[in-house]
């Protein structure tokens, strides 16, 4: 009776890592950024992938910005862990991924770097 | 099933949610207030009493966006039911999973906050969640590892909440219409795998009609849903997001017997715009009307609502086809003395109209609204429709001349029978990611706009208390309730608008913001949400 299938609106994604480093000025950018990661693609939906050293669900202070200015794109919000480790282990399951660091934090920028992850960073500086 | 080893997945909420309100939807707009005046153990009892339930606890009658997701579970096979929230202790043993709805978890939605923010106490409906929450029953599920899973209009909240979404140890929040996810989430929570921490479902991945399951038992005062969706698209509203669908007829009515077959006898027509049922874009069509209504009246026993209609659909088709005044001489009058509806005003300016609401009049231009407005009151009280109307103060680019529009429109409004009530502007829509109305932009026009709307609601809420509503005898203690309650607001008129003057002009110390710091640096901020379960859709 019940389906096998995983969470369908998680199918036909877009991928998207997204380093929290700590709250940030410039949260709209992000979103912004976000949204047309998905949307260059003809995707209408999107799988966040968030690895965040301020856990969960404190990350909320910046993803829900993202959520919050978004309208048409159905969004699954995960938290996959809050060390570089957790961030390698995104990397290497993802497929095609769209990511973006949120402030400022070298050690998961060089994670990225060394995964020749192409990256956009958003801080409140910029 | 497993009925006598109980439940599985536990749906539920607190009991401003789980409440028939003593019948009247009306008295559910208490439950999103403090107490005032009375103990709030009797605004409680006045506002939210307690349902009838089986053995098991599940209630007789529930919130109809948590039926549908119980239809969708249980038609896929979950052992899954609604059980009211004082009997989940009953199922402890047997769930896996708690799922949770709500229409304003935290009182940041309208009409709490304005309530909130007037009075500086706590809403009762945020009261109520809490002490849900922290309860042994629910703190015992989770201890045992059951995941807890929230949902509903009020979703949102939760991303302003991440003190209490942590303290709670909520598992999932999904935002937006469930049918279509949550049959993948539950039994991902079941297999014990990871969820996601927040879903929010798009438009694309809304359910079409044949996706939408009939209720399997019945809702809150025979609500039930005759379109989803909205073509007006103003800019403050997120229903206006989702595509427009039209539930068949056949669907209407079956959910219809199930209530009656559970014992409610009346029904609430709910959608934004009822008069749009199939209509012909914004222009309503009698033919679809008539047979809705028609066969409506004949398939229940009891009295009919509306939940939402249009000003602008109100004047069309009475104007057009004498449409209202068939619908009501001809189906609804004769069995019942009024129609309650809510309907939205917004603004009483031209300008700030053709800004944020430009289809809001049509099929009338927006250099009409006014006219629109005034004769669509003028209808509804020819014919015995009894209007509760939002007015929303704050909207982004309004200026003080938009309130003195509004002010004199609602001045104009006076010899209509009905209750007009402010909502603070809220980030919604297209407009979502503007800020929030904060208490802080209360202007002395708005004051104006406030007293004006406290004075006409007031005059009108007692002559409807003594002609029209609950004249049944056995709601004649709830009927004294409400006019002891009526009496207090009046004796303390003189209060009010010192005190909001106060406000306006900075001279009062800032109450408890209902919302933390990113989103309301300081005062009240509340948004609206319209969607399956809220209280203007419950």
């Amino acid at each position: 009776m019940r389906s096998k299938s995983g969470l369908r609106l998680e199918e036909n994604s877009k991928e998207v890592i997204l380093v929290v480093c700590g709250p940030i000025g410039n949260a709209d950018r992000l979103a912004s950024e976000v949204g047309l990661a998905v949307a260059r693609e003809r995707l209408r939906r999107a799988l966040i992938k968030v690895v965040s050293p301020m856990g969960s669900p404190n990350y909320m202070e910046v993803v829900r910005t993202v959520i919050h200015n978004n309208i048409g794109i159905t969004m699954s919000v995960r938290f996959m862990g809050r060390t570089t480790d957790d961030l390698r282990r995104v990397v290497k399951s993802s497929i095609n991924p769209a990511a973006f660091i949120a402030g400022n934090c070298p050690e998961y920028e060089r994670v990225l770097i060394e995964s020749g992850i192409k990256y956009l960073v958003v801080d409140g500086g910029d | 099933m497993g009925m006598s080893k109980g439940f599985e997945i536990v749906i539920t909420s607190d009991r401003t949610m789980m409440s028939n309100h003593h019948g009247k939807e009306f008295l559910g707009f208490m439950a999103t207030g403090p107490a005032i005046g009375i103990p709030e153990r009797l605004w409680m009892w006045l506002a939210a009493p307690k349902l009838k339930v089986d053995k098991l606890g599940r209630p007789v009658e529930a919130p109809y966006g948590l039926r549908k997701v119980e239809a969708v579970l249980q038609n896929a096979g979950f052992n899954a039911a609604v059980i009211d929230p004082d009997h989940i202790h009953k199922h402890l043993d047997t769930m896996k999973v708690l799922m949770v709805g709500h229409h304003d978890f935290f009182a940041y939605g309208p009409p709490s906050c304005e309530w909130w923010m007037m009075t500086g106490k706590e809403p009762v409906n945020r009261v109520s969640f809490r002490r849900f929450m922290n309860s042994p029953a629910v703190r015992e599920a989770k201890r045992r590892g059951v995941k807890i899973i929230m949902g509903g209009p009020a979703a949102w909240q939760w991303l302003w909440a991440l003190e209490e979404w942590r303290r709670w140890g909520v598992d999932c929040v999904i935002d937006g219409e469930a049918e279509l996810v949550v049959t993948d989430v539950v039994e991902k929570a079941l297999n014990g795998e990871p969820l996601p921490d927040y879903i929010y479902v798009g438009p694309a991945d809304s359910p079409s009609i044949n996706e939408i399951p009939v209720i399997n038992a019945a809702s809150v005062n025979g609500l039930v849903e005759i379109m989803r969706g909205c073509p007006r698209g103003c800019k403050f509203c997120s229903v206006t997001l989702r595509p427009l669908r039209f539930l068949p007829l056949e669907h209407i009515l079956k959910e219809i017997e199930v209530n009656v077959r559970n014992g409610v006898k009346n029904a609430i027509l709910h959608s934004e715009d009822v008069l749009l049922y199939n209509a012909d874009g914004v222009k309503p069509r009698p033919e679809p009307l008539i047979k809705l209504h028609e066969a409506v009246m004949k398939a229940m026993p009891g009295s009919l609502s509306w939940a939402h209609a249009s000003l602008a659909a109100i004047k069309y088709a009475e104007d057009k086809h004498r449409l209202i005044s068939k619908l009501m001489n001809e189906y609804i009058l004769p069995r019942q003395e009024f129609l309650g509806v809510e309907v939205g005003i917004e603004t009483g300016s031209v300008r700030l109209a053709k800004i944020i609401m430009p289809a809001k009049s049509a099929p009338y231009p927006p250099e009409k609204w006014p006219e629109v407005v005034e004769d669509a009151f003028r209808i509804m009280h020819e014919n015995k429709i009894i209007p509760a109307a939002t007015v929303i103060l704050g909207l982004p680019e309004e200026k003080p001349d938009d309130i003195v529009a509004t002010l004199e429109l609602i001045d104009r409004l006076k010899p209509y029978r009905s209750l007009i009530v402010p909502m603070f502007f809220v980030p919604m829509g297209a407009l979502k990611n503007r800020d929030w109305f904060r208490r802080y932009g209360l202007k002395q026009e708005h004051v104006e706009v406030l007293m004006t709307m406290l004075d006409h609601s007031l005059k009108w809420a007692e002559e409807l208390m003594s002609k029209f509503y609950m004249s049944e005898t056995m709601l004649a203690p709830v009927r004294m309730g409400i006019k002891l309650f009526l009496a207090f607001v009046r004796r303390n008129l003189y209060r009010i608008r010192p005190a909001l003057e106060a406000m306006a002009s900075g001279q009062v110390e800032e109450v408890e913001s209902p919302l933390p710091a990113t989103a309301s640096s300081s005062g009240c901020g509340c948004r609206v949400s319209a969607n399956m379960d809220g209280r203007n859709s419950k």
